[in-house]
């Protein structure tokens, strides 16, 4: 019995003193010449990258199937996160655009010298025989009939009918019924220009044919109608043919998308006002 | 058949310790798998079992460490054996 406990001592000892041995043999060795690492470690590796390859099949199977039972809730919530996101997108880009307008629009207002009133458009026309649109300024605002109605890149129309307090109804160029005093800008030829039934086009009449008037022409206001201020774009010539009478058939296309307007400002005539003043 | 079994379980436990933080994250258990296959190694056979279980399993874990090799192979043949003959003279006196 005694033999048998000493025997065990002396292998406890010799085992605890061969690990000693071993650990003293290494701290004299660099790490990159430690051979028994190297080829333990490359072994060990070897199983732990089996055992961790078959883990991770039985976590991708969790994740990719067992786990799936919330995706279904997860994928409508998100959905509907999305569709609120894009509505939410819509109305920034719609605020965006109407900030881009009202911009262009005070630009316009502050560079000319006329005297403006900024105006929203509140209903369009739907009727094709004639183009108009209701803006949100009326007499209370100053605003009488045959004021002209312009926006940033040109002409848009004039005032029509009696205005409410709070609101005025707006004639598009376009009309068939309306018509501007005009000008070719680049050789001053005078003439009218005209709302072309059923067609976004305009006409411009009584030009001679005796006049330079090309393609890509800059149409601009002449002022001669007493509604108009002068020297605001209408449009550009997009045909022009010499007529069989006097004058030449002239169509002009408006640089203003009638179909996107939001925003406009009213010319305010100061001595159109003191002029229906002095009649009443 | 009994080493056999004891050496795979050992393996077994080393890989388990390296190689499951990774998959499952047990790091909040701090649990040292191979110590304890050594302590019950130790508890059922004794300490000559416990010394020899303890060697293996703290040679490998030191190869698997990139540390000194030899250190955890000294602290668990030292805590086999010790476990080994506590438990003799547990189970003579009890």
């Amino acid at each position: 019995m005694f033999k048998k406990r000493q025997r065990i001592g002396y292998l406890v000892l010799a085992v605890l003193l061969s690990h000693v041995l071993l650990i003293s043999v290494q701290v004299n060795v660099s790490q990159e010449r430690n051979l028994l690492q190297t080829v333990g470690f490359s072994a060990l590796a070897g199983i732990d990258e089996i055992f961790t390859s078959s883990a991770n099949a039985v976590g991708s199977v969790w994740s990719g199937y067992i786990s799936l039972r919330d995706t279904e809730e997860e994928n409508a919530s998100l959905r509907e996160s999305i569709a609120q996101l894009e509505l939410q997108l819509q109305q920034q880009n719609a605020l965006a655009r109407q900030a881009r307008s009202l911009h262009r629009l005070l630009k316009l207002r502050n560079s000319s010298e006329i005297s403006t009133l900024p105006a929203q458009v509140i209903a369009v026309d739907a009727t094709p025989w004639f183009r108009t649109f209701t803006v949100n300024r009326g007499t209370g605002d100053g605003v009488q009939q045959d004021f002209a109605v312009i926006a940033p890149n040109g002409v848009v129309g004039r005032v029509v009918g009696s205005p409410g307090p709070w609101a005025a109804k707006v004639q598009l160029l376009i009309d068939r019924n309306a018509a501007a005093g005009a000008l070719i800008d680049r050789t001053r030829a005078a003439g009218v220009v005209v709302g072309v039934d059923g067609q976004s086009l305009l006409r411009m009449d009584y030009v001679s044919n005796l006049e330079d008037v090309r393609i890509g022409d800059a149409v601009v206001t002449s002022g001669t109608d007493g509604i108009y201020p002068k020297g605001f774009v209408i449009g550009t010539v997009q045909n022009v043919q010499r007529g069989e009478d006097l004058y030449k058939t002239i169509l002009v296309e408006p640089v203003v998308d009638f179909g996107n307007l939001e925003n406009v400002l009213i010319v305010l005539n100061d001595e159109r006002v003191a002029q229906l003043e002095g009649v009443e | 058949m009994k080493v056999v079994t004891l050496v795979a379980a050992i393996v077994l436990s080393v890989t388990v310790q390296t190689a499951s933080a990774r998959v499952f994250d047990l790091t909040f258990v701090n649990i040292d798998i191979p110590l304890v296959v050594v302590v019950l190694s130790a508890l059922s056979g004794g300490p000559i079992v416990g010394l020899w279980a303890g060697t293996l399993a703290g040679f490998l874990q030191d190869l698997m460490s990139g540390g000194l090799v030899g250190v955890s192979g000294l602290a668990k043949s030292f805590i086999g054996v010790t476990t080994g003959f506590l438990a003799k003279r547990l189970m003579r006196t009890g």
